[in-house]
């Protein structure tokens, strides 16, 4: 907790220290990607589970609130609330499908399944306008205040960013989530220990499934716009490079990975005209030196430079 | 054998054109410690496997306490009394031994599907897996983790993670292989002090100490049983020394 309120601390200062709202506009773009990021470590960090279906559901809520407000009429909240029980609906089905199978099967399920959304984004014209995309969306206002502010959208993004943190912490340290863990590491001996393995990784699937949608609806408020890239097998594997750079299966890796590329792709291409060659060599940095993500990486040689002369019984590290 | 715990009746089980078990009959009693022995290919392993649901069997039905198993998955097998230890060590090599316990204790629980506790500040599940690990002499070691154990540690953990489940009927598949002499003798007090309210079905090479568990044997020859009986009986038997024993 202590760590989280601190965080939330200096996450809270940005807009006053940075000022532009340049910089306050690429925080909230690092929040989503991080909220996003971290609701992928759920299924691929904790439960094991490749997917490159994961935009799905991202762009789903996002396209699902777009539409209720631009075509049916709905008003911001109500159409906010059926666009993530949408993406929630659709984890829900393509969890079911999904899951029947496991490692590169389902891997390649989950592409399928969201290769098919985003055909349907990109080819249903006349209803998602294609590779146009929805435009037009104001930002709505929260009890009377504006959201359309670079600082205000940015304190409102945090806000959420924060519940979701929380959120998946709880989950990560909570007897659910120590048995999603254990699917990943012995699924067989699971079901031998009376665990119920596809319904653990079909709720840890939804769950996940659940917070893509929340920050597909912080994106789609933020730009004002979705597309079909939201969608794509692009955007899958993006936030898949997030996880594994920051760190599978931990609670700060997926933020840490989420604000290194979005900064990397946002400050250093302004500067460098190649700059997905930076990401590349950080990429083999990562994994020729510290495989397990620069969170856990850089946190287990910190431990092992302070335990150097000393020479301890070797114990288990907490889990979140 | 009417009032069996476990009842096998026509277990069969082929993979491809290979027929690995075939028409098994089987019947436990109550606190029996029953022995399966066979050479290697046997299909003892595969019996085991048929039993606790890892694979699907054929055809056949399989009883336990009365209730029919056969097309029940795992997790419900288990909920119905059934535990098991595997020939090749399963544990959860990142987590420590308490751990360990803690998440065989939680399969039993209705807690495992909670999203809302906190499982580090469990102290019931703490102090139970506390006891278990005491049972098999691994407590002064809880805070380790299960990857710089011992393989005779790591042994000793698969039986208390089965044990943890409190099994009306418990399969130990080879719980010996693999262990120094020294490890064999602890272990053998161990499996030798599981409580009579425990039925066992044991699959062990080691035959010195295992007919000292067993009071009876069945023997497993190409997915067949060709002998079923008390030890002495079973041993003298000309078949079983032809096919066990080379004589």
């Amino acid at each position: 907790m202590k760590h989280v309120l601190i965080g939330t601390a200096l996450a809270a200062l940005v807009p006053t220290l940075l000022g532009s709202n340049f910089y306050i506009n690429l925080g909230t773009q690092v929040l989503i990607a991080a909220i996003f990021a971290s609701s992928y470590n759920v299924i691929a960090g904790w439960g094991g589970l490749i997917s490159f279906g994961h935009a799905a559901f991202f762009g789903a809520a996002g396209y699902g609130a777009a539409l209720l407000v631009l075509k049916g009429g709905f008003g911001h909240l109500a159409a906010a609330l059926l666009g993530v029980a949408f993406a929630t609906v659709l984890a829900c089905i393509i969890g079911a499908l999904a899951l029947r199978a496991t490692g590169i099967s389902f891997l390649m399920i989950t592409l399928a399944l969201g290769q098919i959304l985003w055909g349907l984004s990109y080819r249903w014209v006349s209803v998602t306008g294609g590779d146009n995309g929805l435009t037009g969306l104001a930002r709505p206002k929260l009890f009377g205040l504006s959201l359309d502010g670079a600082g205000a959208y940015y304190y409102f993004t945090l806000a959420v960013a924060v519940i979701a943190f929380l959120s998946i912490r709880q989950f990560a340290g909570s007897s659910l989530g120590a048995s999603l863990r254990g699917t990943r590491d012995q699924p067989r001996r699971m079901g031998a220990l009376g665990f119920n393995v596809w319904l653990i990784r079909w709720i840890a699937f939804v769950y996940a499934g659940f917070w893509a949608g929340v920050a597909g609806l912080l994106f789609l408020y933020y730009h004002r716009f979705i597309g079909p890239h939201s969608l794509s097998i692009a955007e899958s594997a993006e936030v898949l490079l997030m996880v594994i750079l920051g760190g599978a299966g931990t609670l700060s890796g997926p933020i840490v990975g989420a604000a290194i590329i979005v900064l990397v792709r946002n400050l250093v291409s302004a500067y460098v005209e190649h700059w997905p060659m930076l990401l590349g060599a950080l990429f083999l940095f990562v994994i020729m030196f510290v495989p397990e993500g620069l969170v856990p990486g850089l946190a287990a040689r910190f431990r092992a430079l302070r335990a150097s002369g000393r020479k301890a019984p070797v114990e288990a590290p907490p889990r979140p | 054998m009417s009032s069996a715990l476990l009842r096998l009746t026509a277990v069969s089980k082929s993979f491809g054109g290979v027929q690995v078990v075939r028409d098994v009959d089987l019947a436990v009693a109550p606190g029996e410690r029953r022995l399966i022995l066979g050479p290697n290919g046997a299909g003892k392993t595969t019996l085991f496997n048929l039993i606790t649901g890892d694979v699907a069997c054929d055809r056949g039905s399989i009883v336990l306490n009365h209730a029919e198993l056969a097309h029940l998955p795992t997790a419900r097998r288990v909920r119905a009394g059934l535990a098991r230890t595997y020939q090749i060590i399963s544990l959860f090599p990142h987590d420590s031994l308490r751990q360990n316990v803690v998440l065989a204790l939680l399969g039993l629980s209705r807690s495992r599907w909670n999203p809302f506790d906190v499982l580090a500040a469990r102290q019931d599940l703490r102090s139970e897996a506390d006891r278990i690990l005491a049972t098999v002499h691994l407590d002064r070691i809880a805070d380790r983790a299960v990857a710089q154990c011992t393989y005779g540690e790591k042994r000793r953990l698969e039986i208390a993670l089965a044990l943890a489940q409190q099994p009306r009927l418990l399969l130990l598949d080879e719980p010996l292989a693999g262990l120094s002499q020294a490890e064999r003798t602890d272990t053998q007090r161990l499996l030798a002090s599981i409580p009579p309210s425990v039925t066992v079905l044991l699959i062990e090479h080691d035959m010195d100490i295992a007919l000292t568990l067993a009071e009876r044997v069945t023997v497993l020859h190409l997915g067949e049983v060709i002998a079923d009986g008390d030890r002495e009986a079973v041993i003298r038997d000309p078949r079983v020394r032809e096919v066990y024993l080379g004589e």
